[in-house]
């Protein structure tokens, strides 16, 4: 079921609120201002070849109350509805640049190819800025990985726990 | 206080006043479940010493509709989930100093280290209710010591027009979602 906010209604005096309302002004637009997830990845380093685009393949969220992430899908985040959300993403890792020094890049990008933000080129961690992007019902992000001829190797953890990457988004309003 | 995933009523269902309160009152309080600490530019004063762990003593909050700031250097949770969670602190120290964020007396985050300023995050925190969190400046061994710094760093301050104050650190905490 596609959702979406609706302007909050003035209540008049005696009004007898039917349930489709308490639905609607209630409970979709809570579920609106929580819809928030991060999805993760840690516990293993792995790494990434040179001279490609590799969308990072997240293991699991540490919060979604609106199913945002599935698992049959592991790189991607879906806004369950529309409006401007927040997006951010991080990988912790390192490379060693051969003479050319082409640095990887974390992007994150809307429905497959559109980029909405990118972090500096690096040869350590990398951390795209907080951007807010308008998103409708089923558009997807995900956070991509772009080497250039050198490849890029995960840390053990970014120094969070032993959190390796996260990609965040989350509505912030209509 | 908790958050309750939404309900979704039915026809002719009668309310009572506790699905009202779980369902409007208390998940509204969530939704707004906000703190922001300051240190100001006129409160600099005393430094701390070489190779010093020292908690960082509010003088008060910007916002905190909830009173998560139950003491002078306290941020406590009201709710469980998830918050985001930034820190900075600005002074001066020739050996270098770090902000780090400690959740109930123990390490939790690392900022960066620098000579002028230090910041932490942001990060996202799953905390139960009455978890505390606290800002720490920790400041290398070596000369000099550390001061506030009487000119913060531009892109971590805050102007209050209303109170004519910069902060020199803060402490930011915001819930996020369930």
């Amino acid at each position: 079921m596609t959702r979406v906010w609706f302007p909050p209604k003035t209540w008049a005096t005696n009004d007898s609120p039917a349930a489709h309302e308490f639905n609607t002004y209630v409970r979709d637009n809570q579920l609106a201002l929580v819809s928030s997830c991060r999805a993760v990845y840690n516990g293993f380093a792995g790494s990434f070849a040179a001279s490609a685009s590799s969308p990072l393949v997240f293991a699991g969220v540490s919060r979604d109350p609106t199913s945002m992430w599935n698992a049959g899908a592991p790189t991607l985040i879906t806004a369950p509805l529309p409006g401007t959300f927040s997006c951010k993403a991080r990988i912790g890792g390192s490379v060693t640049l051969s003479a050319s020094g082409q640095a990887p890049y974390l992007a994150i990008r809307k429905n497959g190819d559109t980029i909405i933000a990118e972090s500096l080129p690096g040869t350590g961690n990398l951390l795209t800025g907080d951007v807010e992007v308008a998103l409708a019902a089923s558009d997807y992000v995900e956070a991509v990985l772009v080497t250039g001829i050198d490849g890029y190797n995960e840390s053990a953890s970014l120094g969070v726990g032993a959190l390796i990457a996260d990609l965040v988004v989350a509505w912030v309003a209509p | 206080m908790t958050w309750t995933p939404p309900r979704t009523w039915a026809t002719n269902e009668v309310d009572t006043a506790a699905f009202l309160n779980a369902q409007i009152r208390d998940n509204s309080k969530a939704l707004i479940t906000a703190c922001r600490t300051f240190k100001n530019y006129t409160s600099g004063g005393a430094g701390f010493a070489n190779g010093s762990s020292n908690i960082v003593v509010w003088d008060g909050y910007i916002l905190d509709p909830l009173g998560m700031a139950t003491t002078s250097t306290r941020i406590t949770a009201p709710i469980a989930g998830w918050y985001t969670v930034r820190g900075v602190a600005c002074g001066f120290a020739s050996a270098g100093f770090t902000a780090k964020v400690f959740k109930n007396g123990s390490l939790i985050l690392t900022g960066t280290t620098g000579t002028s300023d230090s910041t932490v995050g942001e990060y996202d925190l799953q905390l139960v209710a009455t978890d505390y969190l606290e800002l720490v400046v920790v400041v290398n061994a070596g000369a000099g010591g550390f001061g506030w710094s009487p000119s913060p760093v531009a892109e971590h301050s805050i102007y209050l027009p209303d109170q004519a104050i910069f902060t020199i650190a803060d402490l930011k905490v915001d819930w996020v979602g369930p």
